[in-house]
């Protein structure tokens, strides 16, 4: 089966900082990952080289076997640690965007999702708190119906009502048929929804494998593997 | 590309109306001052000129700020579309923004101008009287315009290849090395002074269209030159914008 993400041999540097080094894994469709690792590891700049806003020093991209780029953007929906709408902005404006701009966008999943999540249409996206924000976010991002989705930090720097609110809602809406990666270092809540881990440090790839494979191999959850590779980070 | 005007158009809507309701209350006021308290009319010409100068100004960094704000913008930057439609979609608010401040120009100076002594309106009605003439102006405005912002677009897109908190500064020295190196080329290959020009000639009721130095001979190529350069600034921001610029 073709992946539907495929990284080769990709290095990412910032000058004299390599943010990614050197590293190659596959993603099958219809799994859930968890791209797991510590502040500064290097999970967000490989999400943004997937989603083809940054581009790789050296190695290739693949997504659904096109190099990462305007074309793969149509099949990819990307939900970064920064906003993804303007000041100006209502909550029904920033829908209307995505409705213009995004062919495979869905109007009622997205008035579902904002019901679900307790979003008003006429609320000002700069007076939303943090954790409406992201609610608002992960609905703009899941009402597209992508091959790859890819979520980076969806739970960081929010209350755990917002993270619970905000993880069942990506195990409500997520396309069973798609993909999803899901980048985090707040595992607890949300190692229920994995199937597959990546775990990277300091830009290499220290391991992918299955959930279940790492309970039985290494006898611990996922959370208990992560403190003991990254204790010293 | 019309949807990214109207996004466009959207996020300045509050300064565009704004700028425009001053720009036309402060030229009101200068109206009335000249008709009605016997104001000096040199002052009021040059508040007026420096009022229209103001709101271009103020709408032509909008324009740049709206391309600075959409290279940083994930929203923006994930959109599944060519540089070019980004481009084409601020050129077109652009053009826009100078036709809607011509029209303005033109009915406040229509008003105020005959009120003005030193100004003589047989050569304005002239100017009018000549179709050509004044489409070729009107047109020659246009493009300039269009011309500028471009390559301010592109000083901004250089300035974005880099990750420092000197790019402000790489995107002003790249603008003035940009018009620099054209200027020079088109001195080589034109003559010095070589832009064509208007000039009124006082002749009764005469305009007639007048090239500085270098002749006519040379304004196809002239025009040629500037529409290539033009040309290569917009393949090269498309470039930057596919390869060079990162978030």
């Amino acid at each position: 089966m073709k992946p539907i993400l495929e990284f080769r041999d990709v290095v990412k540097k910032y000058g004299a900082k390599t943010a990614v080094n050197q590293v190659s894994f596959q993603i099958q469709p219809g799994k859930i990952v968890g791209l797991l690792g510590s502040n500064g590891s290097g999970k967000s700049t490989m999400m943004k080289i997937a989603a083809g806003i940054t581009h790789p020093t050296s190695g290739q991209v693949l997504i659904d076997g096109i190099a990462a780029g305007i074309e793969t953007k149509v099949i990819t929906s990307f939900m970064p640690d920064s906003s993804l709408t303007e000041d100006w902005m209502k909550v029904k404006d920033a829908i209307a965007f995505y409705q213009d701009n995004y062919a495979d966008f869905d109007p009622a999943k997205a008035k579902d999702m904002l019901d679900f999540m307790k979003l008003n249409n006429n609320d000002r996206v700069n007076i939303l708190s943090k954790g409406m924000k992201e609610r608002l976010q992960l609905t703009l991002t899941l009402s597209r119906n992508a091959k790859l989705y890819m979520l980076d930090e969806p739970i960081g720097g929010v209350d755990p009502v917002a993270r619970g609110k905000i993880l069942d809602a990506i195990v409500e809406y997520y396309n069973e048929e798609s993909s999803i990666v899901i980048s985090t270092h707040l595992l607890q809540d949300i190692e229920r929804i994995f199937d597959e881990v990546i775990l990277v440090k300091n830009g290499k790839l220290l391991l992918q494998d299955e959930v279940e494979n790492i309970r039985i191999n290494h006898k611990k959850s996922i959370d208990e593997l992560f403190k003991e590779v990254y204790a010293e980070c | 590309m019309l949807k990214l005007f109207k996004y466009n158009w959207l996020r300045n809507s509050t300064i565009f109306y704004a700028t425009i309701t001053v720009l036309l209350l402060f030229q009101a006021a200068l109206i009335i001052a000249v008709n009605y308290w016997n104001a000096i009319d040199s002052l009021i010409f040059a508040m007026s000129v420096f009022g229209f100068t103001t709101g271009a100004l103020l709408l032509f960094i909008q324009v740049s700020k709206t391309y600075s704000n959409n290279l940083k913008s994930y929203n923006r930057r994930l959109l599944p579309v060519s540089p070019w439609k980004e481009i084409g979609a601020l050129l077109l608010l652009q053009l826009i923004y100078v036709v809607v401040f011509t029209a303005i120009l033109v009915m406040v100076y229509s008003i105020l101008l005959p009120k003005i002594s030193f100004i003589d309106m047989d050569n304005i009605w002239g100017f009018f009287d000549a179709p050509l003439l004044s489409i070729v102006s009107l047109v020659y405005g246009l493009w300039a315009s269009i011309n500028s912002i471009i390559f301010v677009m592109l000083a901004i897109a250089i300035a974005f290849c880099f990750k420092s908190r000197y790019r402000v500064w790489i995107g002003i020295v790249s603008f003035s090395i940009i018009i620099g190196v054209i200027s020079y080329i088109s001195e080589l290959l034109f003559g010095k002074s070589s832009s064509a020009g208007l000039e009124s000639v006082s002749t009764s009721q005469e305009f007639s269209f007048f090239v500085s130095q270098g002749g006519t001979k040379w304004v196809p190529f002239e025009i040629g030159f500037d529409v290539i350069t033009t040309l290569l600034a917009i393949y090269a921001m498309t470039y930057l914008m596919s390869k060079k610029i990162e978030l």
